[in-house]
């Protein structure tokens, strides 16, 4: 465990060199927000709670939650099983997934920092637009964000171990994170698709990345829900945890390394 | 007279070498295309998936709303496809190379490139191409715009010479643009995000009317990021709502602005420059 802290640490003070780069990322969420807003505060058509569900939504969306979930963790397992670095992780006592997820979580931690703080400190200000919908929302929203984090990153721990067999993996790592994307609810908000998709997207884990903790803190999420809810993410992540533990044993067993 | 036949013949000679040389590098690149081709696919799979969640967002958004501020579903996918052009074609010809500028400075390559005989300046842009950006490019931007230019009232041979007019010389403004910015490499080490955030991350904005956004952000989009000019006025002019001439000139005199200003930013940063590979 103490290594792991330790190469956290680490990251945490490499990505705060670099803090010029984070402020544009930040600066890029902003421009999400406001062109994902702009483009759907029509649909409210001057309805005021409407329009503080999608800026909300929007908010935690880009703001938080999905800045949280990188593909980077697929693409660097890629890009080290394709180059024969894993050599150097196979050698240690380390498990090389975990590092690829220690690695992109310390960058996006930093990345969501500010966006948390001006959410904690408008939600001061303006409590009737951003605040959750109670401290059990809240609470539970962290729970679930986390989980939909866990879910996140086994699906990139599967798709990075793909590498193994396909060697170059960016762009279809690309095509994933773009279907992956859309179906959590960016470009269209998941709260407006039709019932029939709602139900059918209930049933994968791509409801529960975003779209599930956003209704959580906005508090549109029933008792009975949550718990139904609660189920299927622990459904996905024995299955996906299992499924990547398979996949990615086979892949070192095939993986040939020279040097 | 007969010198200025002589300047004439040499920059013919110049512009025939220089077509050679970037034949040269189309040709490299495609044999680099078949080889990566899975990659490649998945490239081009990755842009007509974007495109097409991109129509269906709208044609959802539209099956909620009548109009986008008098914007139809038509407008907007000529806003989109006019939108798509920007971003294959600064991908496809020089983005990919601007981009590894800082990377060559770095590892030491630039060092390599200063010793050739071609124009810096042509050689950091336009050493690869992105064949693979062209079949997205067509398959996606072609139907795009055929939907968004078909059965209007208002289109005519001139609006339609207009719009590609703004959409050439706009593309060249975002080109001098991208030149002059990653420039600053030269002197600061972020250039790169700072490029990227102002040449691409903004063409977020082009898929809503720039006369939708508060003044002070529509004049950025327009004037300090040619942004309106390669979306919002083709589409204009199309729709047969803007005279074009004014706006045309005011990108014209933008795109001589950013031509010096890159001119005057590499010619301060190269002699800046001291190699560290």
């Amino acid at each position: 465990m103490a290594k792991y802290l330790l190469l956290l640490k680490n990251q945490i003070s490499l990505i705060t060199t670099y803090r010029f780069e984070l402020s544009w990322r930040w600066l890029s969420t902003l421009f999400e927000i406001v062109v994902y807003f702009s483009l759907w505060s029509l649909t409210a058509q001057g309805n005021q709670a409407d329009l503080k569900k999608l800026l909300l939504y929007y908010i935690l969306f880009f703001g938080i939650l999905h800045n949280l979930q990188s593909s980077k963790v697929a693409s660097w397992m890629g890009d080290d099983i394709s180059s024969g670095a894993l050599n150097q992780y196979l050698t240690k006592p380390i498990n090389f997934p975990l590092v690829q997820i220690i690695k992109t979580i310390t960058i996006l931690i930093v990345r969501v920092i500010t966006p948390i703080i001006i959410l904690s400190v408008g939600t001061l200000f303006f409590p009737g637009y951003l605040a959750p919908a109670g401290v059990i929302n809240f609470i539970f929203f962290l729970i679930f964000a986390l989980l939909g984090l866990i879910l996140w990153n086994l699906l990139m721990v599967i798709i990075g171990s793909l590498a193994f067999w396909l060697t170059e993996i960016r762009s279809l790592v690309t095509v994933v994170d773009l279907i992956f994307t859309f179906l959590k609810g960016a470009f269209i908000p998941a709260y407006l698709y039709p019932d029939r998709v709602k139900t059918l997207l209930s049933y994968t884990p791509f409801s529960y990345l975003t779209s599930f903790p956003t209704d959580i803190y906005q508090g549109f999420v029933s008792g009975e829900k949550l718990f139904s809810g609660s189920m299927i993410i622990v459904f996905w992540i024995i299955v996906l945890g299992f499924l990547c533990r398979f996949i990615y044993g086979r892949g070192v067993r095939r993986y040939e390394a020279f040097g | 007279m007969a010198g200025e036949s002589a300047v004439m013949r040499l920059l013919a000679d110049d512009m025939k070498r220089y077509l050679k040389i970037y034949f040269i590098f189309v040709k490299n690149s495609f044999q680099l295309f078949l080889s990566h081709r899975f990659n490649f696919l998945m490239g081009i799979t990755a842009n007509i998936i974007w495109t097409i969640s991109q129509l269906i967002s709208l044609r959802f958004l539209f099956d909620k709303i009548s109009t986008f501020q008098g914007w139809s579903f038509q407008d907007l996918i000529l806003l989109l496809a006019f939108g798509q052009i920007y971003v294959y074609t600064s991908v496809l010809i020089y983005d990919s190379n601007i981009s590894d500028l800082p990377k060559k400075i770095i590892s030491g390559a630039f060092d390599r490139m200063l010793t050739k005989p071609i124009n810096i300046k042509f050689l950091s842009s336009f050493e690869t191409v992105a064949i693979a950006q062209f079949i997205p490019m067509i398959t996606t931007v072609t139907p795009l715009l055929l939907y968004g230019l078909a059965g209007r009232h208002s289109l005519t041979l001139a609006s339609l010479l207009f719009a590609f007019l703004f959409i050439i010389l706009g593309n060249i403004a975002f080109y001098l643009l991208t030149l002059a910015l990653i420039g600053l490499t030269f002197f600061v080490e972020n250039a790169l995000s700072i490029k990227d955030f102002i040449t691409q991350r903004t063409s977020d904005l082009s898929r809503i009317p720039t006369d939708y956004f508060p003044k002070a952000i529509r004049y950025i989009i327009t004037y300090a990021i040619p942004l309106a000019f390669v979306t919002y006025y083709p589409a204009l002019v199309i729709r047969g709502r803007v005279d074009p001439i004014l706006p045309l000139t005011s990108l014209l005199l933008l795109t001589i602005l950013f031509y010096y200003l890159g001119h005057v930013i590499w010619q301060k940063g190269l002699k800046n420059y001291s190699g560290v590979g």
